[in-house]
């Protein structure tokens, strides 16, 4: 395979992964979605992990 | 709202999307645009189909914000974009791989595992197919109250003639698809749109806005605690996985992420934009809901959208609201059926024994490819027609397909992470997860009793969790005991290694292809004349090869570049086997050691990280080594066992004027001449060491070989050939031969022309005195003649004696004096005439007697001399050969010219240096034209050549003129 993807932006990307699937998956996300937040908190909740995602990007774990 | 309106806007809307795919496939449309990272972002929106856009609502309603998980899950896939898709995109760019399928019997080596993995896809495509047709359907009689048979089947074909037009143009899946792509994207775009402005409606419009909300929240206090509360208690993370696998496994998403020419810049700028594509489709969604509710509340929610849309009074809208639910339908089955057209094609058909030696190969594989796809969107309407359970939610037959793709997540994490994993491995789990969805999921559709009973066993009180928690807990442990109890194949374990982004071992054998043109015609006999002639063609040009080319190492590149553009057309196994077919290689076969190493130096340079502990010494140790030999002053030629060069260093490369590249690989029948049959020669005797004479260019060259047989215990054989390089040595003992055979001549002519003074000077005396005695005039002019002719053996004598001198070294000792031209040029004539052959040869001295030089007269004769030997050697009997002169600012110049057979330009550039020749051996010492260059820049001149090929050589000799006779004084240089 021609040209791999730096072992920076593997690793960023493994670990923000994993950091997105705790907040989203695990017994974590009970902290979002209680029963009194409001009802939009769900899409500020994704809205922030994509701003983190671009961040990280932008950061140098972005394009090859 | 009547069917009328409904179909014109839908006519209308399709009308749109051909004009516009048609505008994009024939490049009317700025590159710029066509080929944006976004998109490719947007056409991934394919993934949101008529489920999302529909049946989202009817989701939240049961599930709450479960529903989220469907766009989660491929949130959080594209967040690992970089490890999982990457290494995907790259595997199916460089391997030419279509599909999932490919994909996997690519890796796998297993034709089964295509096959099962086309089996399961259509499995879990149909029913989803037919989802979208209900979906389509539906709304139409939701708007109208009507949907005839005639507007399904209406669909179908406008569909199918969508797909067939703008996704099977030609033979290849891998062609991209402009107008394809730029429609799937614009139609991501429409739903979006139109999903915004119904959720804008049901916000503003139903629920009265922020206050309007607030008021629905006292009427309703349930409403938002009841769409967290399956956050936290519903399969939240079974729909998760399974959405994160759908995010690149489904054959939709698979086709439009990795099949359609992807570069890696749009693949990770879809790292964030895709997901947010999803987030603003959802945002509309609870809206939507709670407006629906008030509407309707007793309704289905599966079409609020519609519902709302109605309400807002607004025809416009409505009809926006219909055509964004047609735009996620009709994105879905066309990208859908062309993906799985060429899974069947590939692992279904063409394995069924299709004659590939079509005449028309191309079209008889495109117009196969276009049936394919009909039949998908047929099949898939039929399903809808015949079996598709009509009380049951949109979701549900969404989420029944999510759990059959799901069961190809561990084969696909063996193909990125595990080496061991092996075709076996996957067939069996693949089939067992199969089996279990099936008689969870699938068989109650037909009518089978439910199992909700067992559910309860494992935990469940609904069947998707455990549906997909026992699918891919029997297919992975299946999967991963098998893989366990059976050793790879080598053909796995290469696979495995490519696929796994590690050094692979060496590339397969090159079988007796000597040619691009023998590969051709080979090909042809299994693809027919054009294809192959097409194919070859086509790789020649992608790898900027010649069709001259004739270097193994070129050749094997040619294989794979040829492999894997066969692989986009038949699939990666047909592929190889066509290859392999084509060269009559055994697979078993064990690559040459000379591929073996060239592969594990391309290895070794393409590792993606450095090697570490004693594989890293190993390796430092490899390069040193490597390095020696490569260095080594000597040409050093390794042959493996079977004969063929496994190492040709740089100096033998220098002393053949033939680079390591066009030699490695081959057998010695195959090396050009004369190096070849020389050392097949050289290994067939008995001697360890030999003395041979070739000819490279216009030199000949003398060399000395030495061989010796490598030892057993290198386990690989073979023999190892020195080659010395010895011309320059060899002229060198030559040069001190003629040297010792000049001096010998010298002393010789010294003594003799000492011996025969003095009886000369006898006889002279007696016929002068012989002449002045007689008075008989006749008799004393015969006298006369005796002494000229004495005179001319005295002046014979002497320069034969001066000359011997001269040529055995005693040029230091000689001084300067005037020399005329005319007279130098004489006596040099003289000289030369004294060889028999140069009799043959007219000599014109055309010199003035008035010129003269200051120089050592010896010396500058000696220039005269050679210079006309190599005109009369170059000259046929009868020749002529002139000499002039002239004179201007104070140089003399003086040109020898020949109308003989001239020099190549490789011998002109080569001719004034030392022991450079093109006499036989022995007629020359190759120091000739070197000595005149000497002599003459000892005297402060130049020579300079021309010479044409068969037309004759000039050399001009110009020297300072002779000074004022005051100035001039007898000195020693």
């Amino acid at each position: 395979m021609s040209s791999p993807t730096s072992g920076h932006d593997r690793d960023a990307s493994w670990l923000y992964a994993g950091a997105a699937t705790l907040v989203i998956a695990s017994p974590l996300r009970h902290l979002w979605a209680g029963d009194d937040r409001p009802w939009y908190l769900p899409f500020l909740v994704w809205l922030a992990l994509l701003v983190g995602a671009r961040l990280l990007e932008r950061g140098g774990g972005g394009e090859p | 709202m009547t069917l009328g309106i409904l179909g014109a806007a839908t006519f209308a809307y399709w009308l749109l999307l051909f004009l516009v795919a048609y505008l994009a496939e024939r490049g009317r449309m700025p590159a710029r645009l066509r080929h944006h990272p976004l998109v490719y972002a947007l056409s991934l929106g394919v993934y949101a189909s008529t489920w999302t856009y529909y049946g989202s609502v009817g989701f939240a309603r049961h599930e709450g914000f479960s529903f989220l998980t469907v766009y989660l899950g491929p949130t959080l896939a594209c967040l690992a974009i970089p490890v999982i898709w990457l290494p995907i995109l790259r595997l199916t760019r460089e391997h030419q791989l279509t599909s999932l399928a490919d994909l996997f019997a690519f890796r796998y080596r297993s034709q089964l595992a295509g096959v099962l993995v086309t089996f399961v896809m259509l499995a879990g495509s149909v029913p989803y197919l037919a989802l979208q047709f209900r979906a389509l359907l539906e709304s139409m009689r939701v708007l109208s109250g009507q949907s005839p048979l005639w507007l399904g089947i209406g669909f179908t074909l406008v569909l199918t003639l969508f797909a067939v037009l703008f996704g099977a143009r030609g033979a290849s899946p891998r062609e991209r698809h402009d107008g394809l792509l730029f429609v799937v994207a614009l139609e991501s775009l429409v739903k979006l749109a139109a999903l915004l402005a119904v959720g804008a409606v049901a916000y503003f419009g139903v629920l009265g806005g922020p206050r309007g909300l607030g008021d629905y929240f006292r009427q309703q206090p349930d409403a938002v605690a009841s769409l967290y509360r399956p956050v936290r208690e519903g399969p939240w993370g079974t729909y998760l996985l399974l959405s994160f696998s759908a995010a690149f496994l489904l054959p939709r998403q698979f086709h439009v992420a990795f099949a359609e020419h992807v570069e890696d810049r749009a693949l990770f700028s879809a790292r964030v934009t895709f997901p947010l594509y999803l987030l603003m489709l959802n945002l509309a969604v609870v809206p939507v809901l709670w407006a629906g509710t008030r509407l309707h509340p007793g309704g289905s929610a599966d079409f609020y959208v519609l519902d709302v849309s109605r309400a807002s009074g607004s025809s416009l809208l409505t009809i926006l609201a219909f055509i964004g639910g047609i735009s996620s339908g009709s994105a879905m089955v066309i990208v859908t059926a062309i993906a799985l057209a060429s899974m069947c094609m590939n692992h279904l058909l063409l394995p069924a024994g299709l004659r590939l030696r079509e005449r028309n190969l191309y079209q008889t594989l495109a117009w196969m490819r276009r049936v394919l796809i009909a039949l998908v969107v047929f099949a898939g309407y039929g399903f809808y027609r015949l079996a598709l359970h009509r009380t049951r939610p949109l979701v549900d037959f969404g989420l029944i397909s999510f759990v059959t793709v799901a069961q190809c997540l561990p084969g696909l994490l063996g193909v990125l992470f595990w080496r061991r994993a092996t075709g076996l491995g996957l067939s069996l789990g693949l089939f067992a997860g199969f089996a279990v969805w099936f008689a969870a999921l699938a068989a109650p559709l037909f009518g089978a009793p439910d199992s909700a009973h067992w559910w309860s066993l494992v935990g469940g009180n609904e069947p998707f969790f455990p549906a997909t928690f026992l699918s891919l807990a029997v297919n992975g442990l299946l999967f991963v005991g098998a893989s366990l109890l059976r050793q790879p194949s080598a053909e796995e374990r290469e696979a495995a290694r490519v696929c796994c982004d590690e050094p692979g071992s060496a590339s397969r054998p090159v079988g007796p292809i000597a040619s691009p043109d023998e590969l051709r015609a080979r090909l042809a006999l299994l693809l027919g004349e054009a294809a192959a002639e097409r194919e070859t063609s086509r790789a020649l040009a992608t790898l900027g090869m010649a069709a001259t080319e004739k270097r193994p190492a070129e050749l094997r590149r040619l294989r794979a570049g040829l492999e894997r553009n066969l692989s986009a057309l038949f699939g990666p196994l047909i592929a190889r086997l066509v290859v392999e077919e084509s060269q009559r290689v055994d697979p078993a076969a064990a690559p040459r050691l000379g591929d073996r190493l060239q592969s594990l130096e391309e290895q070794l340079r393409a590792l993606p990280r450095p090697l570490e502990g004693t594989a890293s010494e190993l390796e430092l140790f490899w390069r040193y080594l490597r390095d020696v030999l490569e260095d080594l002053p000597l040409g050093v030629c390794a042959l493996a066992a079977d004969g063929t060069v496994v190492i040709w260093n740089h100096a033998l490369g220098a002393i053949a004027e033939t680079a390591s590249q066009a030699v490695r690989g081959c057998t010695l029948d195959r090396i050009g001449e004369p190096w070849g049959a020389l050392f097949a020669r050289f290994l067939a005797t008995s001697e360890r060491t030999e003395q041979a004479t070739v000819v490279v260019g216009d030199e000949r060259r003398a060399l000395q070989l030495s061989k010796s047989r490598l030892s057993a215990g290198a386990q690989l054989g073979g023999w190892v050939l020195l080659v010395e390089d010895r011309t320059v040595a060899r002229a060198l003992e030559e040069q001190l031969i003629h040297q010792d055979r000049l001096a010998s001549i010298g002393q010789l002519a010294a003594g003799l022309s000492h011996e025969l003074g003095n009886p000369l000077t006898g006889i002279t005396c007696v016929a002068q005195n012989l002449r002045d005695d007689l008075t008989d005039l006749e008799t004393r002019e015969r006298v006369q003649q005796i002494l000229d002719l004495a005179r001319r053996i005295d002046a014979i004598v002497r320069t034969l004696l001066s000359f011997s001198r001269a040529g055995a070294g005693q040029s230091a000792a000689a001084t300067m004096s005037r020399v005329g031209v005319g007279d130098a040029v004489r006596e040099a004539i003289a000289l030369v005439h004294i060889v028999p052959r140069n009799r043959q040869i007219e000599m014109l001295n055309r010199c003035s007697d008035e010129l003269t030089l200051d120089g050592d007269r010896q010396r500058l004769i000696q220039v005269l001399v050679n210079l006309l030997a190599n005109a009369c050697d170059a000259s046929p009997p009868g020749g002529q050969v002139e000499v002039t002169s002239d004179q201007a600012d104070g140089r003399v110049r003086i040109a020898v010219s020949d109308r003989g057979r001239g020099m190549t330009p490789n011998v002109r550039r080569r001719v004034f240096e030392p022991f450079f020749t093109t006499k036989d051996p022995g007629a020359g010492t190759g120091l000739g034209l070197s000595l005149v260059y000497n002599i003459v820049r000892d005297h402060g001149g130049e020579v300079a050549l021309e010479s044409v090929l068969g037309a004759g050589t000039v050399v001009t000799v110009e020297l300072p003129a002779a000074k004022e006779p005051a100035a001039m004084s007898e000195r020693t240089p």
